[in-house]
């Protein structure tokens, strides 16, 4: 939770993925306690609906989950589910643009192959 | 919080804003004194010279009068931005005026005391009409200071409105240099004379402070 | 319903309207960020809400009770207006501390405590007169009354101003702080917009006296997109829809998008679409050249 918000998209989408980010990192563990809705506010600057409405995207997905009164903990498995759908988004993000700038730039299969192999 | 300590709030600081004007007057006053004093003591000032009530009388016809106006630029302002009632500002004008008052007439009363020149039947009439003045100088000083929130010529109006002042006070003077030597006694003031005096006085008050009120209605903070 | 709630309220000077059927409707408990150019209305419209201006037309409520006049829902009120050297509103010669005191008197759940230490956060001399304060100062003592009134309703009109940059996150953390711990309803009108864009729950977008929107803020940035490209492939994929900031250059185009209900950008173009921030959004409706 150290990196800074950007202008390039919502608020609350940048702060369900820092805590996405930091379970990969094994910064907050399976089982541990994630950051509470004050925290986030107070270490952003942001409206706590803001805070809330990141967090809840995370609940929904199932990567954590609430213990009445002590607060936002990570699923077991969190690190799987992130992983999937990291990889999902990779494909969508990266290797269809990839693609489609590669089609553009007139790159066929095997030079983009070529290319893959070329950085170790 | 009650109704009730909501207007005592505005009262409040209705009343401690009339009182640090009211006490520029003991400053002043004190600062003539001491003057006088140094000059070789009072000698036969206060028994037989109406100079002290008349400068006390003059000051506060003035402070009362300047009062309506700067009501106008601090505490209706901050009354009303603060979120007190129109209504209840209107109250706290009317309690400051009647503090300040109350307060004059005490004040010139007991500068009269003492005073040796004129009989006490005199000064009874001289405080009536003093009280006369303070209370149409109120009303028409509300009055004006409603027209200039209203229309703004705040500057042609206070002029207007000092020589005014000015000019109550000269009359009093008057009034009373041509009645000192003489014997006048109650009596010789028709009763009529007296009772149409104080209706027209309380009614100047009535008609200003009224336009007050409905000018007050529509007031506006302007940032 | 604890609601604030405009309902059409006019505003004339003269015959110059200044608000122009504005309906509004705040809710309890979120903060809310009011803004627009200058000579919109926002300042017009936050004395209006908080009694301190009379409507030429249309009423306030504060559940369900009209607010003019009406002192149990003016206690719940702070309008605390930006100080400056006209002093429209009566603070003229005074000092800080005079000022604090009378405001103390009159707010019913004025907090001193706060108030003394805000003043001491802000490295403020109370004996100090406010005619002679700096802007900066000046909008000090103006948070200070509003955070420490504790009202309900808590209304600010560009708290920033004057401000560097330091003292603005302070603020900005104060007002969350405050807000977590009391869940106050503030209201806070400002030009300084990208800054404050975080902090706000809804945003409320006022040109010319009338109402553009108000939404949920992040909802809104989430819709606002810029596209970009050769021409006829931006006009191919925004068809039907409204646009803004249109520039063009040479064979390129550029064109912000505020998507409605349903719309959509197409795809199947080389185009970029970026998305924007709360600034830009606001240019969209209220920049140079655009009609809002």
């Amino acid at each position: 939770m150290n990196e800074m918000l950007t202008q390039e998209k919502s608020i609350y989408l940048q702060i369900s993925e820092m805590l996405e980010n930091d379970i990969l990192r094994n910064i907050i563990l399976e089982e541990e306690r994630a950051p509470s809705i004050n925290e986030l506010v107070k270490l952003y600057t942001i409206n706590p609906a803001t805070a809330t409405k990141g967090i809840n995207i995370l609940v929904e997905q199932g990567i954590l989950y609430k213990k009445r009164g002590i607060g936002m903990f990570v699923v077991k498995g969190a690190k799987g589910k992130i992983m999937e759908k990291r990889k999902e988004e990779f494909y969508d993000n990266y290797i269809k643009k990839l693609l489609v700038e590669a089609a553009r730039l007139g790159i066929g299969q095997d030079e983009l192959l070529t290319m893959i192999q070329k950085n170790k | 919080m009650s109704k009730k300590s909501r207007i005592n709030r505005t009262l409040k600081y209705g009343v401690i804003y009339a009182e640090k004007v009211f006490s520029i007057i003991f400053i002043i006053s004190a600062i003539y004194a001491l003057i006088y004093y140094l000059q070789g003591g009072f000698g036969d000032i206060i028994s037989d010279s109406l100079m002290i009530p008349f400068y006390m009388g003059e000051m506060c016809l003035i402070m009362l009068f300047i009062i309506q106006i700067t009501n106008k630029s601090r505490y209706i302002p901050l009354s009303i931005s603060f979120g007190s009632l129109r209504k209840e500002t209107f109250i706290g004008i009317q309690w400051i005026n009647l503090i300040l008052i109350v307060q004059s007439i005490i004040l010139v009363g007991v500068c009269l005391i003492p005073n040796q020149s004129i009989s006490g039947e005199m000064k009874s009439i001289g405080i009536l009409i003093f009280t006369l003045m303070l209370v149409a100088l109120g009303g028409i000083g509300q009055l004006i200071a409603a027209v200039s929130i209203k229309f703004g010529k705040l500057g042609g109006f206070l002029i207007g409105g000092l020589l005014f002042a000015l000019i109550t006070s000269a009359i009093v003077v008057l009034a009373f240099a041509g009645d000192i030597n003489t014997d006048i006694t109650i009596d010789s003031f028709p009763s009529n004379i007296k009772i149409l005096a104080i209706l027209v006085a309380v009614i100047i008050y009535i008609f200003g402070s009224y336009i007050n009120y409905r000018v007050l209605k529509n007031y506006e903070v302007r940032a | 319903m604890n609601n604030l709630v405009c309902k059409d309220i006019v505003k004339k000077y003269g015959k110059k309207e200044v608000l122009n059927n504005v309906n509004l409707t705040l809710e309890k408990g979120k903060i809310y960020g009011l803004i627009g150019r200058n000579g919109a209305g926002k300042t017009t419209l936050l004395s209006i809400i908080s009694a301190q201006n009379p409507a030429t037309s249309g009423t306030v409520t504060l559940d369900d009770q009209q607010v003019w006049e009406n002192q149990k829902t003016l206690d719940k009120i702070c309008f605390s207006r930006e100080l400056n050297p006209v002093m429209g509103n009566g603070a003229a010669g005074l000092k800080i501390k005079e000022y604090l005191k009378i405001a103390a008197m009159y707010f019913p759940n004025w907090d001193n405590e706060m108030a003394i230490n805000l003043v001491k956060e802000f490295e403020l001399n109370v004996k100090d007169r406010i005619v002679k304060l700096s802007k900066g100062m000046m909008s000090m003592v103006t948070i200070i009354v509003a955070m420490a009134s504790k009202a309900e309703y808590t209304f600010l009109d560009e708290p920033v101003s004057g401000l560097d940059v330091v003292m603005r996150e302070y603020f900005y953390k104060l007002l969350l702080a405050e807000y977590t711990e009391s869940g106050r309803t503030f209201v806070i009108s400002t030009h300084i917009i990208e800054e404050a864009a975080d902090v706000f729950e809804e945003v409320i977008i006022i040109s010319d006296g009338k109402i553009l929107l108000k939404e949920n803020t992040q909802e809104l940035i989430s819709k606002a997109f810029r596209v970009s490209g050769k021409a006829e492939d931006v006009d191919a994929v925004t068809l039907g829809l409204r646009l803004h900031q249109v520039e063009i250059t040479g064979r390129g185009k550029g064109v912000t998008v505020i998507l409605e209900e349903g719309q959509k950008i197409r795809g199947g173009f080389d185009v970029s679409i970026q998305p924007l921030n709360l600034q830009n959004v606001f240019l969209a409706f209220c920049g140079k050249g655009e009609k809002g």
